[in-house]
């Protein structure tokens, strides 16, 4: 019992059922309902996907500060193709996906070269790329937002099926792949690897570029997905919709465990953090608590979990001696 | 363990029983959602004591609540969870118009009255929209100011605004440009330029534009917060005397501002009868009462109607002398 409160993925698991109880207590019942799980499901895709492409670069000892910006600005550009005729196959939605995946992959592409090859600074690289893609955003819609999408586009995150929304869907399929790519494949364990100690790695005779290489294009494409289900929910695109996930996104994978400086981390815990984020804001919002205490409650939830991680360590560490 | 799961069965016979009490007595009780583009500015704190006001006159639930910051994304969130609370009345201004319609038609899908106010939404996803002002009567009356303060009709001035995409602000400026072309002297140095809603963008900003446009003799500042960031680098730059800048600021924002004319002067409504204005408006429609042009609102004043748009009376000009009447 003792040994397993240890393990972050039961915390997560505690604290969302203490939620879950406590709203459901105070709230005559409105927080216990099927719509509410859905509407929280409907909500949950973006955040998670934000959080995994996140989480993938801080496997690696990186930062992304430029995700969120991806997404949306790879989405601009896509649609604002797609919209000057440019199309494949005639199709206008599929061009827009293709388009906005393909910028996606460059913008990875050119993050990758930067960080593995030239040994740049995530943080600055991506801060800058950051600032440069909104310009690239504002540039094209000139501030508002870009509308004109296929109506068949907004079933995405809204209808449901089999009683969860198909974004949901979509999130579960990525999540997976994910899994089975982080813990079942051996590019996936030497990612940790890098984490750990990329000198290490690197003498044990692995390609620490290519995989770091990697890493920022799949983070990159984990925006881009992010940014599309965002559309397909605000039935639009603009450069800042989403601006609060950067951070968030960090706190996310602060939160499910993982250690900033790379090497260590479960990614279930990952889709744990984010429903513990998911019910809090919307437990707050359903039992009318002002949005400032919400955001001070966060911050709360982060500094408790550091503190109780802190002190199971030292613990850990006085048993050991 | 077993304790434990006690303690759980415990906690839902609770959550179940509270819920069954308590629903029936809220059925009779009207619950109006208002949603602020942001709360914790003073605009929208002054809209907030407006709505609770109303809903306390009338009798029904008043939830006054948005998001932190004025993301779209935000917004949009915390209207699906309000939804599930099973509200009569969604009153909403908008961050974002288009990323907003997709909740609002599933909030009218799902029976609820949907709303906008301050800010206009796409008018198909709305039943009807409670705006403050004529916007061409506000946009006209800024631009009299304006040139009444500079004593000239000749010279450059500049334009800042909160966000490039606020279709009440974009209203506003456009209808401003179309009372300045009968001044053909007067030249607009660029195109607004955006200050996110945030005081020390718009005092940096307008250090930049003063910097940039050594002959600018006026600014017209739109957003609440806008002018009191430009009032601030005026003030700072001991520039009252040389440039004029009229803007869409709180009275008690202004005060001090007015006092030294950093801002000549401020044309507003009242916020706090907003707010008031869409609580009734929203319970007058769930009860099916009309509503029609012209009508009296009690504490609010004569309101037109036209369409599905409700207009709620001209512009207040702020000035030094009756600036400190007001209480928000």
């Amino acid at each position: 019992m003792l040994k397993s409160i240890q393990k972050r993925e039961v915390q997560l698991l505690i604290s969302i059922i203490l939620q879950v109880f406590i709203y459901s207590l105070l709230s005559n019942g409105k927080f216990f309902t099927v719509f509410n799980f859905q509407s929280m499901l409907a909500q949950l895709p973006e955040a998670v996907l934000f959080s995994l492409g996140m989480m993938l670069v801080i496997l690696t000892g990186g930062i992304n500060l430029a995700l969120v910006t991806t997404g949306t600005m790879a989405t601009i550009v896509g649609l604002y193709i797609a919209q000057n005729g440019f199309l494949i196959f005639n199709n206008y939605l599929l061009s827009f996906l293709v388009y906005s995946l393909i910028i996606g992959y460059l913008v990875g592409i050119f993050h990758g070269i930067l960080v593995s090859k030239y040994k740049v600074s995530p943080i600055v690289l991506t801060l800058a790329s950051s600032f440069l893609f909104t310009g690239i955003g504002l540039n094209i819609t000139k501030g508002g937002a870009i509308s004109h999408l296929p109506e068949s586009y907004y079933i995405f995150a809204h209808e449901i099926f089999l009683g969860i929304p198909y974004s949901a869907w979509f999130l579960l399929v990525v999540f997976f792949a994910l899994y089975i790519y982080l813990n079942k494949t051996v590019q996936g364990y030497q990612i940790y690897m890098i984490g750990s100690s990329s000198k290490a790695t690197f003498y044990s005779g692995l390609s620490v570029q290519k995989i770091i290489y990697i890493i920022y294009i799949l983070s990159a494409l984990l925006g881009v997905l992010g940014g599309l289900v965002m559309t397909s929910r605000y039935n639009s695109i603009k450069i800042d919709y989403g601006f609060t996930y950067v951070l968030q996104s960090v706190a996310v994978v602060v939160m499910a465990g993982f250690d900033i400086n790379g090497g260590k981390g479960k990614i279930l815990n990952i889709l744990l953090a984010s429903i513990n984020l998911q019910i809090l804001s919307s437990g707050f919002n359903i039992l009318g608590i002002n949005r400032f205490i919400y955001i001070f409650a966060v911050g709360l939830l982060l500094l408790i979990i550091t503190l109780i991680d802190q002190y199971i360590q030292q613990q850990y560490q006085k048993k050991l001696i | 363990m077993k304790k434990i799961l006690r303690l759980g069965v415990c906690f839902v016979l609770v959550a179940c029983g509270n819920g069954t009490n308590k629903e029936t007595e809220n059925k009779n009780t009207i619950t109006i959602a208002v949603v602020p583009k942001l709360i914790g500015i003073p605009y929208f704190n002054a809209s907030e004591r407006g709505a609770i006001q109303a809903g306390k006159d009338l009798g029904i639930k008043v939830i006054y609540t948005g998001p932190a910051t004025a993301d779209a994304a935000e917004q949009v969130r915390m209207i699906d969870d309000l939804l599930v609370q099973g509200i009569d009345v969604l009153a909403v201004a908008p961050n974002d118009p288009a990323s907003i319609t997709p909740v609002l038609k599933r909030a009218r899908a799902q029976g609820v009255i949907v709303l906008d106010w301050d800010t206009p939404a796409d008018p198909d996803s709305v039943d009807y929209s409670v705006q403050q002002i004529d916007n061409a009567n506000l946009g006209t009356t800024l631009v009299e100011e304006l040139i009444k303060s500079m004593g000239t009709d000749t010279g450059e001035i500049g334009i800042i605004t909160g966000g490039l995409s606020a279709a009440n602000l974009n209203s506003w400026i456009a209808a401003s440009k179309n009372a300045l072309k009968q001044y053909p002297n007067i030249n607009i140095v660029s195109d607004p330029v955006p200050t996110d809603e945030q005081m020390n963008l718009a005092y940096q900003r307008t250090l930049e534009m003063l910097q940039a446009y050594p002959n600018l003799k006026g600014i017209l500042a739109y957003s609440t917060v806008a002018p009191i960031g430009a009032a601030q680098a005026i003030q700072e730059r001991k520039l009252q005397d040389r440039i004029s800048l009229v803007g869409t600021a709180l009275p008690t924002d202004s005060v001090p501002f007015l006092n030294d004319s950093s801002i000549k002067s401020a044309v507003l409504w009242d916020p706090t009868k907003l707010g008031y204005l869409t609580v009734i408006i929203g319970q007058k429609l769930v009860k099916g009462d009309p509503i029609s042009d012209g009508m009296e609102i009690a504490n609010v004043g004569k309101i037109s109607v036209n369409g599905k748009v409700i207009v709620m009376g001209p512009p207040t000009v702020f000035t030094k002398d009756n600036a400190r009447d007001f209480d928000f």
